[in-house]
């Protein structure tokens, strides 16, 4: 099973910041083992954070995004306690979802 | 495809479609979303193809979207990107890097309060341009700046 | 993206975030750290200062925190053959008590009765506490391609539990003061194909490889930055290491054989750099904690008469031995039997890049790199450069392609002992890093008129 991310969603003059670490390898499909057989890619496709239930970033990355994502987006109108879900899909279809509450 | 899929994440957003047929167990937005996943643009090996795939094709430079990049990146492994669109109406942003192998890196789309702006880390194999863009009212806006890539460590 | 991305990882020990600054009366903060950063130096080139600058984004974010949260997980879920958790381990602090406990370690433990580390502390609590096998946990200790091992995301959240505390290694028991007097020992021994020591890059303030800005560990500010920026998230990878993963990789970069995971020698040098106290006493290094691995045989443990008298007069012998030893040195160096000095600069550029060659994880034989970039500066188009030793531009220009200065130059490469007994710099033609022909194209790489050198 995929392992958490790390979720943190701040409020200051209405808008709301949220960062996001997502545990992922990343892995290209361009880099060989030693015995030079192609890792394959694994990486996340597809990835949406929500706030109570409303989606307000719907993502997609290729597998140039860095290992272990970061990703940071801003939200106006999110209030302390509010939840923010995010979820990611990867191209093997393993899944994950985290949330936390606005702070 | 795209159009399509920005009219559906503001039509579900703003009407809480998708929340209640989440809580009513009709779909998943993992299920959604998986299917979503821009295969033309993503794998494009080059950006003509990349700007084609998110149809973005003879976008216009503009000073409204900025790209933040270091000059110099110490390590091609992580390198932070922040692009932020004050062009009205932007409901989506993309990052490419030109010499990437696939240069399309990650595309967002907007809604629901958030604003145009994304912060994210990619890699770079090498000395490159990075390039954001932004989709605004059917348009397209386009965005470069050079990113240099040093040797760290010991060579070894 | 393949090839930059495998780039080998720093020599550096340090990293450390500008967050601390470890003065007697501030609490240094330690937390999980982004492996690159540096510590600041002044005066900064624009280079620096925009490293710092990527650096501080980085940080913002830092990948790290996963690791604490999938340690602290780890922490409290029953697992193992006992299916117990970990809340009973007793870090030193008493059971169960986490916070605070990384910054006091390492320390004695009476009921093991031995000094241990925080990596070594968790796996003896593993073993223990929850009926975990030590071999299982030392099998392949360190994170790679294939995933984390648990102890490195375990370590990582205890870590996280000490954020701006103070470091306070105790030295109080025998044994820990034993421990950090080992640990000295094994930093300022030379050995091996290279003649290097820990303390050959970390001995001096304000130097680099590359472009990696290295802590002189004998003083206290900067054993303790080294000390606070881990367990670090590594750009380089990808890669969560701890501490016991830094050693390992320091003595692989040293061409030593291989310290044991979680060994005393790996302990000991942990507290020497933890505590950093003064005033103690050389008694022999602790090196039967290492073993060979790949090329790097155990002999290189053994001290030749270079090593010796400069392990033994701490780089500083008495001028009259070190001159009679040079001139034996002097008498090593083979000249090429055609009397040609002078190579092809473009290949010498292509060794003076590559610091590949000699380490376990290297193929045994020729061709190995000359590492020159690591630690001087040499040609203007290739900026990161390291700054242990003198910069070389403008070598041939300043210097001139006289026939002298050829035997000279070929002469100080081939075995660098013979001008200066306890220099630095490598032995490469006595040692057989180097061959004739390297030889030849780095000399033409510092005097060739056509040599970027001397642009």
């Amino acid at each position: 099973m995929a392992d958490p991310m790390k979720i943190r969603a701040q409020v200051k003059d209405d808008v709301c910041d949220i960062k996001v670490l997502m545990s992922h390898t990343m892995e290209t499909g361009q880099r060989k083992e030693s015995d030079g057989s192609v890792i394959p890619a694994h990486f996340i496709q597809t990835f949406s954070i929500a706030v109570n239930g409303k989606i307000v970033v719907d993502g997609s990355s290729g597998p140039s995004v860095s290992k272990n994502p970061r990703f940071g987006f801003k939200v106006k109108g999110p209030k302390a306690g509010d939840k923010v879900t995010v979820n990611w899909v990867d191209n093997k279809g393993d899944k994950r979802t985290d949330e936390t509450t606005v702070i | 495809m795209d159009m399509m899929r920005r009219t559906l994440l503001k039509g579900i957003g703003s009407s809480g479609v998708l929340a209640a047929a989440l809580a009513a167990g009709m779909l998943k937005p993992t299920q959604v979303l998986a299917a979503d996943w821009n295969k033309a643009a993503f794998e494009a090996k080059d950006v003509a193809g990349a700007l084609k795939g998110i149809g973005a094709t003879g976008a216009a430079e503009s000073k409204d979207l900025i790209l933040t990049v270091p000059e110099i990146a110490e390590n091609g492994a992580v390198v932070a990107v922040t692009a932020v669109s004050k062009i009205p109406g932007t409901t989506s942003l993309a990052i490419l890097v030109d010499k990437n192998p696939m240069p399309l890196s990650a595309r967002f789309d907007f809604a629901n309060g958030a604003l145009p702006e994304a912060l994210l880390n990619v890699k770079m194999g090498q000395t490159s341009l990075v390039r954001a863009v932004a989709q605004a009212g059917g348009k397209s806006y386009i965005v470069q700046k050079e990113v240099k890539v040093t040797m760290g460590g010991c060579g070894g | 993206m393949k090839q930059a991305l495998s780039m080998c990882a720093a020599l550096a020990l340090a990293t450390a975030l500008p967050l601390q600054d470890a003065g007697a009366q501030t609490p240094a903060k330690i937390k999980p750290a982004v492996v690159a950063a540096a510590p600041a130096t002044e005066p900064k080139d624009p280079v620096t200062a925009e490293f710092e600058k990527f650096r501080a984004v980085l940080e913002d974010g830092n990948p790290a925190e996963l690791f604490e949260v999938k340690g602290e997980e780890l922490w409290k879920t029953k697992r193992g053959p006992k299916n117990a958790s970990l809340e009973k381990c007793d870090l030193g602090l008493g059971p169960g008590v986490v916070n605070g406990a990384y910054v006091q370690t390492p320390r004695y433990y009476a009921d093991a009765d031995q000094v241990m580390d925080v990596e070594r502390r968790i796996a003896w609590c593993m073993v223990n506490l929850q009926g975990f096998k030590l071999e299982d946990l030392t099998k392949k200790p360190f994170s790679n391609d294939k995933g984390t091992p648990d102890l490195v995301s375990l370590v990582t959240y205890v870590a996280g539990a000490s954020r701006g505390m103070k470091i306070a290694i105790p030295q109080r028991h025998p044994k820990e003061i034993d421990a950090y007097n080992i640990g000295r020992e094994i930093f300022d021994y030379r050995a091996g194909p290279y003649d290097f020591s820990c303390a050959t890059c970390h001995g001096e303030d304000g130097k680099r490889i590359r472009m990696q800005q290295l802590p002189n560990l004998a003083t206290r500010k900067d054993a303790m930055r080294a000390y606070a920026g881990w367990p670090g998230y590594r750009l380089t990878g990808g890669f969560m290491h701890t501490l016991q993963w830094r050693m390992n990789d320091c003595f692989r970069q040293q061409r030593f054989p291989e310290p044991g995971y979680l060994s005393d020698s790996v302990t000991a040098i942990l507290t020497f750099l933890g505590a950093n106290a003064n005033g103690n006493v050389y008694k022999g290094p602790g090196i039967n904690d290492f073993r060979e691995r790949g090329q790097a045989s155990l002999d290189r443990l053994d001290n030749d008469a270079v090593q010796h008298v400069c392990n033994k007069y701490g780089n500083k012998p008495a001028p009259a031995l070190s001159h009679l030893i040079e001139a034996q040195q002097l008498a090593t160096v083979k000249l090429p039997a055609d009397g040609k000095l002078l190579g092809d600069w473009k290949s010498g550029e292509k060794i003076a890049q590559s610091g590949r060659g000699f380490t376990w994880t290297d193929k045994p034989g020729l061709p190995v790199g000359g590492n020159c970039y690591n630690c001087h500066e040499i040609a203007p188009t290739e900026t990161s450069f390291g700054t242990l030793g003198p910069s070389l531009r403008n070598f041939g220009k300043l210097r001139g392609n006289t026939p002298e200065t050829q035997k000279y130059v070929y002469s100080k490469i081939f075995n660098s002992k013979a001008f200066s007994l306890c220099s630095a710099m490598p032995r490469f033609g006595f040692m057989g890093a180097l061959n004739e022909k390297q030889i030849q194209d780095l000399v033409a790489l510092l005097l060739d008129p056509e040599s970027p050198v001397n642009k």
